[in-house]
């Protein structure tokens, strides 16, 4: 176990580093005047000027990576365009982003057991075929589409949900919820109808396997075969699945949601940063999406071990 | 071993006929199947692979699967058995026959150690705490000669070797002391010598609790180990019916002579063909 999360933190560094280097590349390459950027519209030669040297845009580029990360790392990041401290923002972000890819989780894990379930059990019949037609129109909705209906409907005409904003969970944890019914439903309605088809596919796949023939055999109730010995052996690849889409959604992949809710996320900063063409704020929040993949990736692998005794952490790559 | 039949059997079969339905129609794996299983006796059910040998067990415990069109008649102790309400069998499965599978790596669901399945098998049908359960657990894997029944019952079933996983299989099905065992091809993923292992505890088994026993295998080498009377199956119907004695030294039936033959040809060459190596016939 030492020897692993050992193994896991010197990858995590390699990784960050990679990010860190193609990110900074990429602002480099690009049309990009971060000092006339924050000298403002209408400053003089000189001031521009006087802004690069004291930034230190004119530094050598391998100085200037080595002058980011050590801000990146001492938290004194300070954004190109509103000079606002990047990890105040980051901070602020991160309770919304959470609350809603947390709160979407549960929704989506929860109705693709359950619609697995019920299909794998009754596959071929009716129940079987209409959740899986219901999964794959799930599938094909744009986010934005069900967000748009969603509002209209449920906010604009009903008016029985809030359209935008995010109420922190310590503040009023009613209120916070109040707020977020609608996002959490219209992200978890993509993972729904691929988790469910995904978990069925596994389920029927584990039936067939010998050891379920024992079980009944045993003299096990229906129930307890379907739920300890095939519900259970078919949950292994949702595990897998489930770490890297909730990494990649905390990361900043919620980010569709997250705008047009008005939630003030990460996401929505990431976006805001790259339109702004904000070198610190998108530095900072890449490696930190870097570093949720990485941290996410061998959460993964220890759960593993544990639901599965065939497999070692030593073994693991 | 002596075939001592007594006078009710404890398992009749009786016109048993088990179809699949597919595209192509109706599979008629089992094709009107008779047999009788008398206490203490082990009967065992040779042919070659597809011939309904298991489909005929399956269909005993009415696990045969949801798609199987089964007919006939399955009495347990009198008791029928096929069109029984699922509760009735879940019962009798496990408590009154226990089933023994080819392959133990695969045969145990590999996410729980052997201990709690086992454990497993013995809660669904007693009411016992869960000290009581692990002590039945450990005295039953004592009795099928495991030297370290505390040790094994904690592995998972990956950490156990081919013996060993069908020892602990054996008794998983014999923890609640059934009357009917049905071992199907226990000894075909094994090497030889554990092979000789395990059919020594079958019989062992057998004497000692009175265990009638079905044995399904397509090696007659196992059946004269073992069995005292032998149904040769073939496209799903038995074509042949005897003591051992009867079906090896006197066979009837063309494909029973076919077999004996395949096993004769084991240890020599065929006769009538002129090997020069004398390793043909393998």
């Amino acid at each position: 176990m030492g020897a692993f999360l050992l193994k896991r933190l010197g990858r995590m560094l390699g990784v960050l580093f990679v990010i860190s280097v193609i990110v900074f590349f990429i602002f480099n390459v690009m049309p990009n005047e971060p000092a006339a950027q924050i000298a403002g519209k209408s400053a003089t030669p000189e001031l521009i000027a006087q802004v690069e040297e004291t930034w230190g845009f004119d530094d050598p580029l391998p100085v200037q990576y080595l002058t980011v990360m050590e801000l990146t790392f001492t938290g004194e990041l300070i954004s190109y365009t509103r000079q606002l401290d990047v990890d105040e923002e980051i901070w602020k972000g991160l309770p919304a982003t959470l609350s809603l890819c947390a709160g979407a989780a549960v929704i989506w894990l929860f109705f693709a057991v359950l619609f697995g379930y019920l299909s794998a059990f009754r596959a071929g019949r009716p129940t079987d075929r209409v959740l899986m037609l219901v999964s794959l129109v799930s599938i094909s909705l744009p986010i934005f589409l069900v967000s748009a209906l969603a509002l209209n409907y449920l906010s604009y005409k009903l008016e029985l949900f809030p359209s935008s904003g995010y109420v922190g969970l310590t503040e009023d944890p009613l209120d916070w919820a109040y707020h977020l019914v609608l996002p959490w439903t219209t992200m978890a309605v993509l993972f729904i109808g691929l988790y469910a088809r995904v978990l069925r596919a596994n389920l029927l796949e584990v039936m067939d396997e010998d050891h379920v023939r024992t079980a009944r055999a045993k003299g096990l109730g229906e129930r307890q075969v379907r739920v300890r010995h095939v519900l259970r052996n078919a949950l292994l690849p949702i595990v897998t699945l489930f770490g890297l889409d909730f990494a990649a959604l905390i990361g900043g992949a919620a980010i569709i949601t997250e705008y047009i809710f008005s939630l003030g996320g990460i996401g929505q900063l990431t976006a805001n940063s790259v339109a702004d063409l904000d070198l610190p704020p998108v530095m900072a929040l890449s490696m930190l999406a870097a570093f949720f993949v990485v941290v996410f990736n061998a959460l993964v692998d220890i759960a593993y071990t544990w639901l599965d005794p065939r497999i070692k952490l030593e073994r693991s790559r | 071993m002596s075939a001592v039949k007594s006078a009710a059997p404890v398992l009749e079969v009786d016109g048993l006929r088990v179809g699949f339905a597919n595209e192509a129609g109706v599979t008629q794996a089992v094709d009107g199947v008779s047999l009788e299983l008398g206490a203490g006796e082990v009967l065992a059910i040779v042919g070659e692979s597809g011939s309904g040998k298991s489909v005929t067990a399956l269909s005993i415990m009415g696990l045969a699967g949801a798609g199987a069109r089964v007919e006939g008649s399955v009495r347990l102790e009198g008791q029928e058995l096929l069109g029984a309400a699922e509760e009735e069998l879940r019962e009798v499965r496990g408590a009154r026959v226990g089933m023994v599978f080819q392959d133990p790596s695969s045969s145990f669901n590999p996410v729980y150690k052997v201990g709690n399945q086992i454990d497993e098998a013995i809660r669904a049908h007693r009411a016992l705490s869960a000290a009581e359960t692990r002590e039945l657990t450990l005295q039953t894997l004592g009795a099928v000669g495991v030297s370290d029944p505390e040790r094994l019952a904690g592995n998972y079933p990956h950490q156990l070797s081919g013996g060993m996983g069908q020892r602990a299989m054996i008794a998983m099905a014999l923890a609640l002391e059934p009357t009917v065992l049905i071992a199907d091809e226990p000894t075909t993923a094994l090497d030889v010598t554990i092979q000789a292992q395990v059919l020594a505890l079958l019989a062992r088994l057998n004497r000692e609790r009175d265990l009638a026993t079905i044995l399904i295998t397509h090696d007659l080498g196992v059946v004269a180990e073992v069995a005292d009377r032998v149904a040769v199956m073939r496209t799903g119907r038995v074509v042949e019916e005897g003591t051992l004695d009867q079906v090896f030294y006197e066979p009837r039936h063309p494909h029973t002579r076919e077999l004996l033959e395949a096993l004769a040809r084991l240890g020599r060459p065929r006769a009538g063909t002129a090997s020069p190596t004398g390793e043909e016939g393998r």
